[in-house]
Formats: C-alpha cells, sequence, structure tokens
C-alpha cells in the first residue's frame, strides 16, 4: 500500500508538471487580459500580474450607432418616415450571430450526418464504400483554394449577408468527421434491435429516430460539438460573406484588433478568452460523452 | 427526441425568414455610397466621425461604412469586386495600386472628377508625393487620406539631441547599449524589408530600373554592411530578432532610448514617456538622408461600382481639408493635406511636424505590381547575412535571381495575354473528349460484364432507401464542396494573368514535378516540400499519440485523485482557438524574451535554422494536438474488458507484457480511424506553419499546403500553379488512404 502511496505521488508530480506546462501559454493569455497596458507583456512569468477588467469591460461593452428607420404617423394620419440612430449593443449582436450561426450549424450538421451515417451504416448499396471515401476525401483539399467559388455560389443562391449562407458553409463542412465518427458508432448497434422493430412494423424512419438516435447520444454529443466549433471559431468566411458590423460574427470582432500595423493585445487577449468560454463549458458538459462518443463506435469489441 | 426536432425545425425556418441585413433602400432617392476599410481604434473613429458630417451636411448621398479585419481585407475585396457585391469605395494602401489596376479591382478617377464641380487643384491641396504614390501608368487611381512612413522615436529623458548623422546615431546608440540589461541604444525590425529599406536609399541604392529589378548592386550590399555594424555580436548597438509588439514595451520601459517606427506607434506609447521625434540620419558614408519607405492611404474607385460619379463625389469630400483635420484631430493620422499643416496647433507640434519633414525625405513605394515580388525574397537576405549564413553579395545575387524568375513567369503571363487567345475552346474540346473517351469505357464494361452491370441496377432499386437516407447530405455537400473541387481542379490547367486565365494543358504540374525552376535541395522544389511535409506528418503523429496514450493510461488509474480535474485542464488546449495561442507559442520561442530559451539556459535564434524552425512548429501543432488523441485513447482503453487483465495477471504477465499483448492489439482498431483522419488534417495544418514560424528561413519549413498559398497569394498570383499543387496534395492523401485501408484490412482480416 505504501508503494502504491509513493508511486501516485510521483503521479501527480508529473500530472502537476505537465498541466502547467500544458495550461503555460493559455496564462500568458490571462496574463495579458488582465493587464491594463495594450503592450505585450515580455516577463517569462505566466501568472497576471495586475487584475483590471478594463479589457474585458471593453470588449464586452462595444456598441455602435446604427440607423433606423422609424415611421411616424401624425394627427392627420400622415405617415412620415425618419431615420434616427440608435445605439445598439454590438458584442451582444455578435454574440446572437455567433450562437445562432454556431448552433445552427450544430444541428443541421447533426441531422446531415446522421441520416448519412444511418444510410452508409446500414444499407449495402453500390456506391456505399465509394461515397464513403469521398466523404473522407474532401478533408484532403486544401480549402485556400476553394473560396472564390464557394463565395460565387453563396452569392448566386442569393445568401450574401446572411446567416443561413454561413451555417450552411459550416454545417457542410463539418459533415465528413461527423459522418465517420456516427458510422462507426451505429455500426456497434446490433441490427437485431431494429429488425424486431420492423417486424412489429415501425417504419424504417421511425426506427431510426426512436430505436437507434436514443442509443447513441454519446456519438450526437461529439458530433454537435465539432460542428458547433467550426461555426464558433471560422472568421475568414464570416468576415467575406458578411456585410455589416451588425452580422458579424465573434471571431471577425477578435480579428478587427489586429491591425495592418499593430495589435491591441490588451482587447485582443481578452476578447479570445470570453470567446473560448462557451468551448469549454461545452467541452467539461459533454466530457463524458466525449470520451465514449468518440471511440466506441470504432471498437467493435 | 420529437421536441428536439421541432425546436431544430423552428430555428431553420425562423433563419429563412430572418430578414436581410441590408435596410430596404428602393423608396429612398437617396444614393448609397458603400465604403469599406480596416481602421480600426481612433483611427476608425475619426474616419466614421467625418462621415457622419458628411451625412449631415447633404442629402442626396448616404454613405455606408463597413469595418472589416484586416487579415480578410483584401481576399474579402478579391471575392466581392468581381461580382458587383463590393463596396463603391474603399481605403487601402497604395502599393497595391498597379496590382489593382492590372487585375481590374479599382478604376482611374480623372475622368469623373472632371465631371464634379468645384474640385479645387488637388496638386495644391495633397503633398505632391502621396498623389504620385496614386499614379498609375499616367493615371490616378484615388485620392490619399494619410502617409506614413519611418522616422526615429527617441526617449528625451536618455537622449539630449537627436543624431543627425548615422555616426551620431551609432555614438549615442553605444553610449546607452548594454546588452546584458536587455537596455539598447536603437531598436528597430531589422531583419524587415521595410525598416532596412531606408539604408537602402541612403546608399543610394534602387529596386528597379524600368521593368527590371536591381537588387544586388553595391548600394544594396553597403546598406546590408551597415545595418550588419549595427548589430555586431562584439558591440552591438541594435538587437536583432526583435519584433513589432517587443520593441513597443522596450521603449515604455525607459529599455530602447531610440526606436524607429511609424505613425502607429503613437498610440502606443505610454502617457508617462516624455519622447520625440527626428528624421532618419543622414548615412555619413554617403552623405545622403536615409529615406523611409512612404506609404499612402487612399480612397481608392472599385471597377465594379454602379455610382463612380456619386463614389467620387464623397471620396473628393472625404478627402477635403474640413475632414482631414477631423483625422487629424481625432484620430491623430498624418494626412495627405497641406494645409492642415498650416494651422498653428500642427504647425508646433513637434511629431506631427516631424512626420510631415519626413515624408518629404521619403521615396514613394513603387506601386508597379511587380513591387509585391520583392518583400519575401528580400527579408531572406536579410536573415543569411543576419545570421552569417551569406556574405552580402551572396545574399543579394540569390534574392536577384528569385525575383528575376518571378518576373520572367509573369512576362510568360503577358505572352498568353499578347496571343489573345485564351484557349477555352481547347479545353472544351479536351474535356470532351475525355468524357467521351470515359463514357465509351463504361458502354464497353457494361456490355462485356453483363451479369454485373443487371445486378448493379438491380441492388440500386432494392436500396432506394438508403438514397433517399444520403441525398440531403449529398446535394449540400455537392453544392458546397464538389462544385468548388471540380472548379479549383479546372484552375490547375489555366495560368492566370490580369484577371484572365489561359489554357496551358498540363504545363503547371509539369512545371511542379520536374521542378525545372527550382531544382532539388532549393527550398521551392517540390520533392523538398515533400519530404518536409511527411516529416511534419509523421513527427506530429507519433509525438501525439504517443503522449495521449501515456495521459490516458495514467489517468485510467482507477484509484488515482483529482483525474476529472487533470482531464478538464488538459483538453484545454483543444478549446482555446487556435490562432491566439499559436501567436503566443510564437512568442514563447522569442530569442531574447522567450520562455524557452530562459528555462533551459539558451540563446538560440529558432527561426534562424531550418532543424529548429521545424521544432517550433513542431511543438506548438503537438501541444494542439495532443488532447484529441488523449480522449480518442481514453474512450479506446474504456471499453477494454477489464477481465482480459485479470486472466494475464493470473498467469503472471507483466505491466509490459500486459500493454504489449493485450492493451495494443486491442487499441489498434480503435485508434486507427482518428489516426487517419488527424494524418489528413495535419498534412493539412496550415495555420501553425503559417503563424508560427512563418516558413522561416525562407521557405525552409514551409509544407505543401503552405507552399500552394504562396503561390496563390504572395508570388504574383499564380493561381494555377497553386492548384495545380493542390491536387497533387489530394492525389498524395489520396493514394495514403487506400493503401492504410488496404493495409488494415490485411491486418486484421475482419474487414466489413
Amino acid at each position: 500500500m505504501n508503494k502504491q502511496k509513493v508511486k501516485f505521488i510521483f503521479v501527480h508530480i508529473f500530472l502537476i508538471c505537465f498541466t502547467f506546462i500544458t495550461i503555460f501559454p493559455v496564462l500568458k493569455v490571462v496574463q495579458i487580459a488582465l493587464g491594463t497596458s495594450n503592450n505585450f507583456n515580455l516577463s517569462v512569468n505566466p501568472f497576471p500580474t495586475e487584475f483590471s477588467l478594463k479589457n474585458f469591460k471593453e470588449v464586452l461593452t462595444s456598441s455602435k450607432n446604427i440607423k433606423v428607420e422609424k415611421v411616424i404617423t401624425n394627427d392627420k394620419g400622415e405617415e412620415t418616415k425618419i431615420t434616427e440612430d440608435k445605439e445598439v449593443w454590438l458584442f451582444g449582436r455578435q454574440l446572437f450571430n455567433s450562437l445562432v450561426v454556431s448552433i445552427a450549424t450544430a444541428l443541421m450538421g447533426i441531422l446531415l450526418a446522421c441520416t448519412a451515417a444511418y444510410a452508409f451504416s446500414r444499407f449495402k448499396f453500390p456506391g456505399q464504400r465509394a461515397g464513403l471515401m469521398a466523404f473522407l476525401v474532401t478533408q484532403m483539399f486544401p480549402g485556400t483554394m476553394m473560396m472564390i467559388p464557394l463565395y460565387i455560389i453563396i452569392e448566386k443562391l442569393g445568401l450574401l449577408d446572411q446567416m443561413l449562407g454561413l451555417i450552411l458553409v459550416y454545417s457542410t463542412t463539418s459533415i465528413p468527421f461527423c459522418v465517420w465518427n456516427l458510422k462507426g458508432y451505429f455500426d456497434t448497434i446490433p441490427k437485431e434491435l431494429e429488425e424486431a422493430a420492423i417486424i412489429d412494423g415501425a417504419s424504417h424512419f421511425r426506427v431510426f429516430w426512436q430505436i437507434v438516435m436514443p442509443l447513441c447520444k454519446p456519438a450526437l454529443a461529439v458530433t454537435f460539438l465539432f460542428s458547433f466549433m467550426t461555426g464558433w471559431n471560422e472568421f475568414i468566411l464570416a468576415a467575406t460573406f458578411m456585410s455589416n458590423e451588425t452580422s458579424y460574427t465573434l471571431p471577425v470582432m477578435l480579428q478587427q484588433f489586429i491591425g495592418e500595423y499593430s495589435v491591441d493585445w490588451g482587447h485582443f487577449a481578452a476578447g479570445a478568452l470570453i470567446v473560448s468560454i462557451p468551448v469549454m463549458a461545452l467541452f467539461f458538459a459533454l466530457q463524458r460523452n466525449l470520451v465514449s462518443g468518440l471511440t466506441a463506435g470504432a471498437v467493435k469489441g | 427526441m420529437t421536441r428536439f426536432l421541432r425546436f431544430a425545425v423552428a430555428l431553420l425556418v425562423t433563419l429563412f425568414a430572418w430578414p436581410s441585413a441590408q435596410a430596404d433602400e428602393s423608396q429612398n432617392s437617396q444614393v448609397i455610397i458603400r465604403l469599406w476599410h480596416s481602421y480600426r481604434d481612433a483611427e476608425k473613429a475619426a474616419l466614421e466621425a467625418t462621415v457622419e458630417a458628411y451625412n449631415k451636411s447633404q442629402k442626396e448621398i448616404a454613405v455606408e461604412v463597413l469595418s472589416i479585419p484586416n487579415e480578410a481585407f483584401a481576399s474579402k475585396l478579391d471575392s466581392a469586386i468581381p461580382h458587383g457585391t463590393g463596396p463603391d469605395i474603399f481605403i487601402f494602401a497604395h502599393d497595391r495600386v498597379g496590382d489593382w489596376a492590372v487585375n481590374k479591382r479599382i478604376q482611374p478617377i480623372d475622368s469623373y472628377l472632371k465631371q464634379l464641380d468645384g474640385v479645387t487643384d488637388l496638386d495644391s491641396r495633397f503633398f505632391p508625393k502621396t498623389m504620385e504614390a496614386l499614379t498609375f501608368e499616367n493615371e490616378l487611381y484615388g485620392l490619399p487620406t494619410t502617409f506614413k512612413s519611418l522616422a526615429l522615436f527617441y526617449n528625451k529623458k536618455l537622449i539630449d539631441n537627436p543624431p543627425e548623422t548615422s555616426a551620431e546615431m551609432i555614438t549615442l546608440a553605444k553610449k546607452f547599449t548594454k546588452n546584458a540589461e536587455n537596455r539598447f541604444g536603437l531598436v528597430y525590425e531589422v531583419g524587415k524589408f521595410y525598416s532596412h529599406a531606408p539604408w537602402i536609399f541612403g546608399f543610394g541604392g534602387e529596386f528597379f530600373e524600368g521593368h527590371k529589378a536591381v537588387l544586388n548592386t553595391k548600394a544594396h550590399a553597403e546598406a546590408l554592411r551597415f545595418m550588419k555594424t549595427l548589430i555586431d555580436p562584439a558591440d552591438p548597438v541594435v538587437p536583432k530578432g526583435i519584433q513589432g509588439y517587443q520593441i513597443t514595451s522596450l521603449f515604455n520601459e525607459g529599455k530602447a532610448a531610440m526606436v524607429i517606427s511609424g505613425p502607429w506607434f503613437l498610440s502606443e506609447i505610454n502617457k508617462n514617456v516624455d519622447y520625440g521625434l527626428a528624421l532618419l540620419p543622414v548615412i555619413s558614408e554617403s552623405g545622403k538622408r536615409a529615406q523611409p519607405l512612404l506609404g499612402a492611404e487612399a480612397f481608392l474607385l472599385s471597377k465594379t461600382t454602379q455610382k463612380p460619379l456619386a463614389a467620387v463625389k464623397v471620396m473628393n469630400a472625404l478627402t477635403s481639408d474640413w475632414a482631414a483635420q477631423i483625422r487629424q484631430e481625432k484620430g491623430h493620422q498624418t494626412v495627405a493635406n497641406k494645409a492642415i499643416y498650416e494651422r498653428p496647433e500642427v504647425k508646433n507640434d513637434q511629431i506631427v511636424s516631424t512626420f510631415m519633414h519626413q515624408m518629404e525625405n521619403a521615396v514613394p513605394m513603387p506601386n508597379i505590381p511587380i513591387m509585391g515580388l520583392i518583400w519575401a525574397p528580400y527579408d531572406l537576405a536579410l536573415a543569411e547575412v543576419i545570421n552569417d549564413k551569406s556574405t552580402p553579395e551572396a545574399a543579394l545575387n540569390k534574392c536577384q535571381r528569385t525575383v528575376e524568375h518571378y518576373i520572367i513567369a509573369q512576362d510568360e503571363g503577358q505572352a498568353l495575354k499578347d496571343k489573345g487567345d485564351n484557349g477555352i475552346g481547347t479545353f472544351i474540346c479536351h474535356i470532351a473528349i475525355l468524357f467521351g473517351l470515359l463514357l465509351i469505357a463504361l458502354i464497353a464494361y457494361a456490355i462485356v460484364r453483363k451479369e454485373k452491370t443487371k445486378k448493379f441496377f438491380k441492388d440500386i432499386r432494392e436500396n432506394i432507401f438508403a438514397y433517399g437516407y444520403i441525398a440531403p447530405t449529398v446535394i449540400s455537400m455537392g453544392l458546397v464542396v464538389f462544385i468548388p473541387f471540380v472548379y479549383a481542379i479546372s484552375l490547375a490547367f489555366f495560368r492566370y494573368f490580369q484577371n484572365d486565365y489561359y489554357y496551358i494543358g498540363i504545363k503547371n504540374f509539369i512545371d511542379i514535378l520536374f521542378s525545372g525552376e527550382y531544382p532539388f535541395p532549393d527550398n521551392y522544389n517540390f520533392y523538398y516540400k515533400l519530404l518536409i511535409t511527411i516529416a511534419w506528418t509523421v513527427s506530429n503523429l507519433v509525438i501525439t499519440v504517443a503522449v495521449g496514450l501515456a495521459l490516458a493510461l495514467i489517468l485510467k488509474e482507477p484509484l488515482l485523485k483529482f483525474k476529472g480535474i487533470y482531464r478538464v485542464l488538459l483538453i484545454i488546449p483543444w478549446a482555446v482557438p487556435s490562432y491566439i495561442t499559436a501567436i503566443i507559442w510564437r512568442g514563447m520561442f522569442d530569442q531574447r524574451y522567450g520562455v524557452i530559451n530562459h528555462i533551459f539556459g539558451l540563446n538560440i535564434d529558432w527561426w534562424a535554422n531550418t532543424g529548429t524552425a521545424f521544432l517550433t512548429n513542431l511543438a506548438t501543432n503537438c501541444w494542439l494536438g495532443f488532447p484529441f488523441m488523449m480522449v480518442v485513447s481514453l474512450g479506446a482503453l474504456q471499453s477494454i474488458p477489464s477481465d482480459l487483465y485479470e486472466a494475464a495477471k493470473v498467469d503472471g504477465a507483466s505491466k509490459w507484457q500486459q500493454f504489449r499483448h493485450i492493451t495494443l492489439p486491442l487499441l489498434k482498431p480503435a485508434l486507427f480511424p482518428s489516426i487517419i483522419l488527424s494524418t489528413v488534417w495535419t498534412f493539412n495544418q496550415f495555420n501553425v506553419i503559417y503563424l508560427v514560424s512563418k516558413g522561416a528561413p525562407g521557405g525552409a519549413t514551409d509544407i505543401l499546403i503552405s507552399e500552394a498559398y504562396r503561390w496563390a497569394f504572395e508570388r504574383g498570383n499564380r493561381y494555377g500553379y497553386a492548384a495545380a499543387y493542390s491536387i497533387i496534395i489530394f492525389f498524395i492523401l489520396f493514394l495514403y488512404s487506400q493503401v492504410t485501408n488496404r493495409v488494415t484490412k490485411g491486418t486484421e482480416g475482419s474487414g466489413r
């Protein structure tokens, strides 16, 4: 027993060291974010030396005046249109955009990936192997060359400057990983369950929806997380497709702190931490699912 | 589950019904002019103030402003302008003027200016140098807002009188420099072409003679030697390898007596620092003044605007003296309007008037398209000389050769353009022949293998369900992935030149695979790049899998406490956006201030050598990648039945034997899909290379994907060449996945 204890102490020491190294760069971000100047702290020490929430406050409370059209009816019932300035909470708008885009991306990603993965797992049809391969293959083509054609397509669909355009692109780019992961998971679910249900008269769709889906919650959680992160962290496409500061997503806001000649480090770091919080929260909430959802599929025992 | 579905549908419906962000403009008789820029902070506020004032002053035109992150600005313009969805006017530095003029992004404004009333003589409104910057092939392409150039900042507490000559500058700097205490007489970004340029002009050098680059002249070599004396390791007055943000910190902490920087530096200096500004010194050896490059920012007119006249009117208004005054006062800009500098409060401002004098002693950055080609090669020459890899002459000769190569490639494009035929007809012909042959082969196959074909169609009919399931995914993938994919593939057979594509068959592939331009050990050689990429991928995978698996094995231990906390903290690298942590990692490898040199007591310039630069990328990417492998391994370990280990224990197997004979074999199938995916991702990992080593030294650590990017955007817009690179990357990965697929199926014998 004593030997065991000594061993554990060493394990803890190792883990503490390793964890410290792991979070070191993040500590540096925290330090810059909590500082008062916009300078980069050159010291080796990663721990905060100042505790100012100025940067956080300024990032969170950014606002912008926008023009709003208002129709005013006078006593005689005549309508006149006036434009007036209204201050909007820019950060709030952008947070809202980011949430809507990422959640919708995740839901759409799940919807699309689930159906496809189910077909790949349950049916043997011509093009099955090739199709699955084709999904993987899309990951192999560098994205930088696709920008201009993608822009043309989104423009032709009339989806420029609309969240739906971003959602469509993000959810589709996250599909391949999701399909692969889900297919592996579906493979572990015994076919007999569904066959029994079909004999009892359930439709294919009902079997899928009421039997298979509830069984693969962990894999769904992983799929959700991945698609969510695709939408949450991306900025080049968001900055290119959206042409209104109030329709930007948070990563675009973050990039605006990086100028051509100089970087506003304090705000950038504070913004980056704020942006990471929801993802970390999701990670922690889905931790258990993450472990089983990512791999259980691949282990067929 | 049903509730969830209802919620999803409701969400989608609201999204479709979401009002377009643009307000309805039709009933409004006002002309809307869209203005894009990438200013931030005070400059942004000042610009918005001028726009607001303008919008209030008249009723016919309303200006809408959009600020775009600098990083995405150029690519957004490149996407939007050709499709008419771009701005009417935008603000950009003038050095892209020539490039954008020939690539049809912007248009001359002279003819519109003539139609406007009351446009006063522009030459008396703006400084002539800023107008010169905006003139390309005798046509004016915009109106200047500001100019930016380097000048000499000095800390008044440490320096009484700023130096007039370079010899004085060095003497002054030597007095203050204490290398051991990290105190320096003079600080600037030594390795950057932009910061080095003043010395080149100070020694009488030029970049171009007509269309020809002249980078290996005596003046260039003398400038390099001068720079070398500044960083002389025995007696340095300038620290090498310093980056912009470090300069700010040093100056604010009083550890830098003099700094060479531009107007953007003003907003970064702490209020308690008493500083002055002086002209760059006269070079003692040549008797000429060191002249920085002058950049003018300007309103440019989009090529596809529908309302050019109104747009130019807005430009004219927003560059008039009243607007310039707002930008000067509110945005602290060094504006291009002469009248502002006559105002007493500006005249007495030592800083602003010095910048104006420096501007008169500056050289407008050449705006010809080939200017963009010399930045990277010149940075490389600087790095080689700074790190004693090469003599000034040899480095410059190499730089000159590289730039000549690029220019020859541009001339090839010009030749294609002069021929007048873009070869689309031939292209369609070739495609038709290819498809015809394919079709014939298919029909022949169907006839020969009749039974198989019949079964094929029968299978399709029987599995019609399955196709229904995959249809939505296939449609959206087709739209968003496959169409762009096909587009990119066809690009590879073309040569892009000045907004047109010319069909050149498989020349791009031949150039890459047979490496005519760049023989083997060269950094641009395809096979060298392939070797680096493979080394990169393999080393990343080995390390992330090993670290991930080791951690998973430790964290699996049932009796271990605080497992949850460790697991949560260890996942953090995965959760924080990599574009900020990558920048932090770059800072950690800094020679002087980086924590890594500090802890290990090293003094390594990590980006001077291929090996060490490669390590910086590797460390960053492993840090980013191990949490994924750890989570995957944890999951896989959990699924191994514990009775197997118990049985092994009973049989007296050691820990190692258990790991070797139970854990590993059972882990393999679980880890394999993740490893394949991870390989593909690492192979195409662009961000880390781009942000951490930036390809240094001289592109030696660029992998295939970042190389493709550079050909497209940094070496003269060779989109076709870059597309060919992408296709080759694609085939390599495709081959890899096929082979691994076979191999795993073979070893497991349980393929589905």
